[in-house]
């Protein structure tokens, strides 16, 4: 079951976190890449935020930040704000629905947003301009890598929001 | 999660997936615009923007000056050695001294250039997920910017402007396969095509292609904008790093290695109107 108890605190620190993890993700501020593999910890974020969310209240989320990066971001114009807004709704009803909401199931969930994440950004945008070879070191250097480190990110995430719900429902 | 399907939450998210497609189908064929809510979104975010990376430039500036030092006084003597040779290079080479003088600053560029409008702009955010290293500025269409102007710094060619917007607006790099311009080899004259390739972005090369088999480019020349596309004549690009043929063994390549060091790029100047402006998309395929 999802919580249904809002608490003005908790939406005031999920801006917070959302807004630094937005900043540090598109400015030089600090640099967590690993040679080639760079993760976006909006995802493992989000994810975290719609475990423990309704599927509305996840998909407004995700397509606000979506809309955001669509405003850095290269590519389609609204390709983070569709991907991000439907990512976040099936999280939260897989959440509710299929898994329970324990670390496997979020770190499961995480790796396959990232996935499904990554791998379409890669076919809208890569996998037709360039030939087999260079879709290859695409996919090997940057978006499989970038995939891994993403779903890294979801431990202290998804603690941080199991904390403060079961500071909630306490 | 049956009951999700039927309920009404599901089927606004669908409404506003369909609007979204919709939104992005529209401004793909437009081409060159942010979507409205994208511009709204950069608006308010560019501000917060702007100051994380001011800050950030200040620390990396403040850090690097105290824990460099002996990296940079090797660096320094390394560069020494780098440009002796260079000169000794150059001095054969009139008209790429002059090519280099040309480039000083951007007083030089405009007064070689009379056509150049300038708009000036600063960084204000990089898009990570673009191994490219595409990133945003904190000019748009507000300040006369408009999609497929170049980018430039006085130290050569940087990109085009992919999509404008209200108040920032997006830079592809000259590292990025989605750029494509005629350029020429300036001692030479040998004319080919330039763009981007995944398997040289990590080394920050790029790649000149299409050459003639007869050509007579070779390694250390300097690579120019051929005046063909988006692009105006003369922007010096790069350096010719290496020199291979393609695997059909009918043409010529080049890796090239660009002027600008786009890992620290801090501050850009777009080219909004030159002499000849309106050539052809630099996006459509070869």
């Amino acid at each position: 079951m999802q919580n249904k108890k809002r608490h003005p605190w908790i939406n005031l620190i999920s801006f917070l976190l959302f807004f630094f993890a937005f900043i540090i993700h598109y400015t030089d501020i600090v640099d967590i890449s690993i040679k080639n593999a760079q993760p976006l910890i909006i995802i493992p974020l989000l994810t975290a935020f719609s475990i423990f969310n309704g599927a509305g209240v996840s998909a407004a989320v995700g397509l606000v930040i979506g809309i955001f990066m669509d405003s850095v971001s290269s590519g389609a114009v609204c390709f983070n704000a569709a991907v991000l807004m439907v990512s976040a709704a099936v999280v939260s009803v897989c959440a509710e629905s299929l898994f329970n909401r324990n670390i496997r199931s979020a770190v499961l969930l995480c790796l396959l947003t990232s996935l499904f994440y990554f791998l379409l950004r890669w076919l809208c945008f890569y996998a037709f301009h360039t030939g087999a070879q260079e879709n290859l070191t695409y996919l090997l250097s940057y978006v499989f890598p970038g995939i891994l480190y993403t779903a890294v990110f979801v431990f202290p995430f998804y603690f941080l929001y199991k904390y403060f719900y079961k500071l909630i429902n306490a | 999660m049956r009951f999700f399907f039927r309920s009404r939450k599901f089927k606004i998210i669908l409404a506003v997936l369909a609007a979204l497609i919709a939104v992005s189908v529209a401004y793909a064929v437009v081409g060159g615009r942010m979507s409205p809510q994208a511009n709204i979104a950069g608006t308010i975010t560019a501000p917060f923007r702007a100051l994380a990376t001011k800050i950030s430039n200040g620390i990396s500036d403040f850090v690097g000056a105290y824990t460099n030092g002996e990296k940079l006084s090797l660096e320094n003597a390394e560069l020494e050695s780098e440009i002796a040779e260079l000169r000794e290079k150059l001095a054969d080479y009139e008209t790429v001294t002059n090519e280099n003088k040309f480039y000083k600053d951007y007083l030089e560029i405009k007064d070689k250039n009379p056509s150049f409008k300038f708009a000036p702009a600063t960084l204000i955010s990089r898009d990570k997920e673009d191994p490219y290293m595409g990133f945003t500025i904190n000019k748009g269409t507000v300040n006369g910017i408009s999609a497929n102007d170049p980018v430039i710094t006085e130290s050569g060619l940087v990109g085009f402007i992919s999509q404008a917007g209200l108040t920032t607006s997006k830079v592809v790099t000259v590292l990025s396969p989605e750029l494509s311009a005629g350029a020429l080899d300036n001692r030479t004259s040998d004319s080919g095509v330039l763009s981007g390739s995944v398997g040289l972005v990590s080394d920050g090369k790029t790649r000149f292609y299409n050459l003639s088999r007869s050509c007579d480019i070779a390694v250390g020349d300097y690579v120019v904008t051929s005046g063909e596309g988006i692009f105006p004549t003369g922007l010096l690009i790069g350096t010719i790093q290496s020199i291979g043929r393609d695997k059909y063994n009918t043409s010529i390549y080049a890796e090239v290695k660009p002027f600008v060091d786009l890992e620290s790029v801090k501050g850009v100047m777009v080219i909004t109107e030159f002499e000849g402006q309106g050539g052809l998309d630099p996006s459509v395929e070869e």
